[in-house]
């Protein structure tokens, strides 16, 4: 929901806890009450599923209905007059009830769940419950790790059975695998006779699991969540650029989480991204500088590297680095390369109809980025294949390949390695001393990865979102930026630039038009909408 | 019934009544029982009576009357104990109670129970009141379809305490925590399967609270038990 609303858009008036509330027509209660911050807690609700008003957790009283009302069922009228357990007792002693039910019958493995610290039971029962149990019969048992598929482990005595898992694979990917076996307190979530939790986005079910009876196989048991550092970060596996929030320990990610944002992701990701989040993290790092073959100093070669200078130059830019990037790549293009011809490492790809409804059919994170910064235009995928046969047929001088990306592995062929190697002055500047072209580039600087850097990326639908850097960077690396501009230096050019990531990225805001009036706190969040 | 399509459901007593107002008029068939329960009622009797059956009465007739008349009185001369007039989810009538009342809404809703769907139970003096809530209790709690959370888990527990209290391990404490119970469960749920759930359970210890009372004292005297079990699973998952 943005700020602005539009005239043609109908508000009603309503009070929540004596605050006065006004929301658009058909917003319900939980929504309604979180735009004057009040919490409403809720389990079964999920703003980007259907409503089915099980959990009885978000109830509410509403003044002249004979019973308490679900917040998440309950839409706002005019005049309507609302309490939540601020203002209520009835409606505190409702939601204590609820919890002291849950609870009756879940298992004591706060212990051993990787859930612990993240668990809305657990922070529900401090807020809204914390009191002791009533309970001394035997709770009833249920299949405890039992595999749903590739990716989701299931603990069924945990669930408290909000059903978000079945209506997500019903109503977002329609591949409908999970179901509820039995009724009564032995219902269980199943999987279907002979079939996997095995959509591209099954992941998924997890961050949306309230509990822990929903456990990533990847992660289980590594770590407890309060060891970790987290940043909110922008997946850079495609365009869609999903909002993510990656916990880092010990300079791993250990686990990837998808943030609610209703203009890009909901709250959804794809299996393919979570999973394979450490893919754009080599493990082997270029450290140190080399100039054919052999290690020199970092001056050295970037002295080397400014034979580029005032030449024709084939430049291959990655698609996942950031807009602060691309602005010092443009730039340098202009101020210190002679013809330049960009090129952005851009491949499209088939989607299936699940994979469609959240994937971009593309590898290229922020190609929306280079393009609003002028450094590419038109189709990018030819451009890419037009720049690879040029220099598969020995007709590229010079080459500068930036980021990893740049040049994509599937795509280094013998005949690209070897114009690569007839070129004049080749250099590349890589993450991953095992990339094809790094033992054949002449001049080979140690870059950074997408996930040690903090900026902004432009998605495919032109939306400008911050990316917090998750990872911290590894010692013996240069940024691109700074490489590019030492390269400059030396060739006798001043590109400046700021020298820490925040200040870069207000330097980029304050230049670029497109971007003007615009601040970080702006963006930060959901991001905005160019 | 074609799936999509815009549907009719009614009870089969209600059609079964249609034939004769038409052959009759409306008229007529108002004009049968009280002013405000008009026409006739089958009552599935049932129980310790000595003519079980599925009777059609006039509306208001007088209940001891049925219990006596209809069904033949109470089975090999035994004492009426209590009465469950309208299908298990209404409230227990006591023998006392059922003094003077009358088969229609009205008298049965003034009376403290409900006419209800007529599932007309009769118990003697042979049944032990806590087996009757708890066989109660297992039936709700396994119908329960498990959807929301107090009927699911609450519906369950309380079996489990009358489970407890049945085999002589009932605490004090443990009636005050059924009601409680039932409290929570009652008007907080997505259909009415709770509210009507917490009305026997309430009735029969609010009715019958001393035998409940006897028991659980028993159970810290540690006085022996002995219980002819009604047999099935009330402990566990299952």
């Amino acid at each position: 929901m943005t700020s602005q609303v539009s005239e043609t858009v109908d508000l009603v008036t309503l009070t929540i806890d004596d605050k006065q509330v006004r929301v658009p027509k058909g917003t319900n209660l939980i929504e309604a009450a979180k735009t004057v911050g009040i919490e409403i807690p809720h389990y079964c609700y999920h703003p980007h599923l259907s409503v089915p008003g099980n959990c009885r957790m978000c109830q509410v009283k509403v003044e002249g209905a004979p019973k308490l009302m679900i917040g998440c069922h309950s839409i706002a009228q005019n005049d309507m007059v609302v309490r939540t357990h601020n203002t209520s007792k009835e409606v505190d002693d409702a939601q204590a009830a609820t919890l002291e039910f849950i609870l009756i019958n879940h298992p004591l493995d706060c212990t051993v769940c990787d859930q612990a610290g993240h668990c809305k039971l657990q922070d529900y029962h401090y807020e809204y419950n914390a009191r002791p149990s009533r309970f001394i019969e035997d709770k009833v048992h249920k299949p405890k790790a039992k595999s749903l598929g590739p990716t989701v482990m299931l603990d069924a005595e945990r669930c408290i059975m909000c059903t978000r898992c079945i209506r997500f694979c019903d109503e977002v990917t329609g591949t409908s695998e999970l179901g509820m076996l039995n009724r009564g307190d032995r219902s269980e979530i199943t999987v279907n006779p002979n079939q996997e939790l095995d959509n591209p986005l099954s992941g998924s079910v997890v961050d949306l699991c309230p509990v822990g009876a929903l456990t990533h196989k990847q992660w289980r048991f590594n770590t407890r969540i309060w060891f970790t550092d987290q940043a909110d970060s922008i997946c850079p596996g495609c365009s869609t650029g999903c909002n993510v929030k990656v916990a880092e320990r010990d300079g791993q990610i250990v686990q990837v989480k998808a943030r609610l944002n209703d203009a890009v992701n909901k709250e959804w990701m794809c299996d393919e991204g979570r999973y394979g989040f450490m893919r754009f993290l080599p493990e082997t790092r270029v450290l140190g500088a080399r100039v054919k073959a052999e290690s020199v100093k970092y001056e050295a070669a970037i002295k080397e590297a400014a034979g580029l200078k005032a030449k024709d130059t084939l430049v291959f830019i990655a698609s996942d680095l950031l807009c602060e990037d691309y602005a010092t790549i443009k730039t340098f293009v202009d101020k210190v390369l002679g013809n330049a011809e960009v090129v952005m490492a851009y491949r499209s790809r088939k989607l299936s109809e699940v994979e469609q409804v959240l994937i971009s059919p593309d590898y290229a994170p922020n190609f929306k980025g280079a393009e609003t910064l002028g450094l590419v235009s038109g189709d990018l995928e030819m451009a890419y294949d037009a720049a690879l046969a040029k220099v598969a047929a020995n007709q590229a001088v010079n080459l500068l390949i930036i980021g990893d990306r740049g040049l994509l592995a599937e795509d280094a062929t013998g005949s690209v390695i070897a114009g690569l190697k007839q070129a004049a002055c080749s250099v590349g500047i890589f993450t991953d001393q095992n990339h094809p072209a790094a033992s054949v580039v002449s001049v080979l600087l140690g870059g950074r990865s997408i996930l040690e850097k903090s900026g902004l990326m432009i998605n495919r639908t032109g939306r400008l979102q911050y990316s917090a850097a998750a990872i911290e960077v590894k010692p013996g690396t240069d940024p691109e930026w700074r490489v590019l501009k030492d390269v400059a230096k030396s060739a006798g050019v001043e590109i400046g630039s700021a020298l820490k990531d925040r200040e870069r990225t207000l330097e980029l805001l304050a230049a670029e038009t497109k971007f003007s009036g615009l601040k970080i706190k702006d963006i930060k969040g959901v991001g905005i909408a160019l | 019934m074609a799936y999509g399509c815009p549907t009719i459901i009614n009870n089969t007593e209600t059609l079964a009544a249609v034939p004769w107002i038409i052959a009759n008029g409306g008229e007529a068939y108002a004009k049968i029982g009280p002013e405000k329960s008009p026409g006739t009622k089958l009552i599935s009797a049932s129980g310790h009576i000595n003519k079980p059956g599925v009777y059609e009465v006039d509306m208001g007739y007088p209940l001891m009357d049925f219990v006596n008349n209809e069904c033949g009185g109470i089975l090999n001369g035994g004492k009426l104990k209590g009465i469950i007039p309208g299908g298990s989810s209404v409230n227990i009538l006591t023998a006392e109670e059922c003094e003077g009342l009358k088969l229609d809404y009205e008298s049965m809703r003034d009376g403290g129970s409900s006419l209800g769907c007529a599932g007309f139970m009769v118990l003697d003096d042979s049944v032990d009141m806590i087996e009757a809530v708890l066989n109660l209790s297992h039936f709700y709690s396994h119908e329960s379809c498990g959807q929301c959370t107090p009927c699911r888990e609450g519906g369950h527990w309380i079996e489990k305490i009358f489970h407890r209290i049945a085999r002589g391990d009932g605490h004090p404490g443990d009636l005050e925590l059924v009601e409680n119970l039932c409290n929570q469960i009652g008007g907080h749920t997505i259909c009415a399967f709770g509210d009507t759930m917490i009305s026997p359970y309430l009735s029969i210890i609010d009715k019958f609270a001393d035998e409940f009372k006897t028991r659980i004292s028993d159970a810290l005297k540690g006085t022996q038990i002995v219980r002819e079990s009604l047999n099935f699973e009330t402990e566990g998952g299952h």
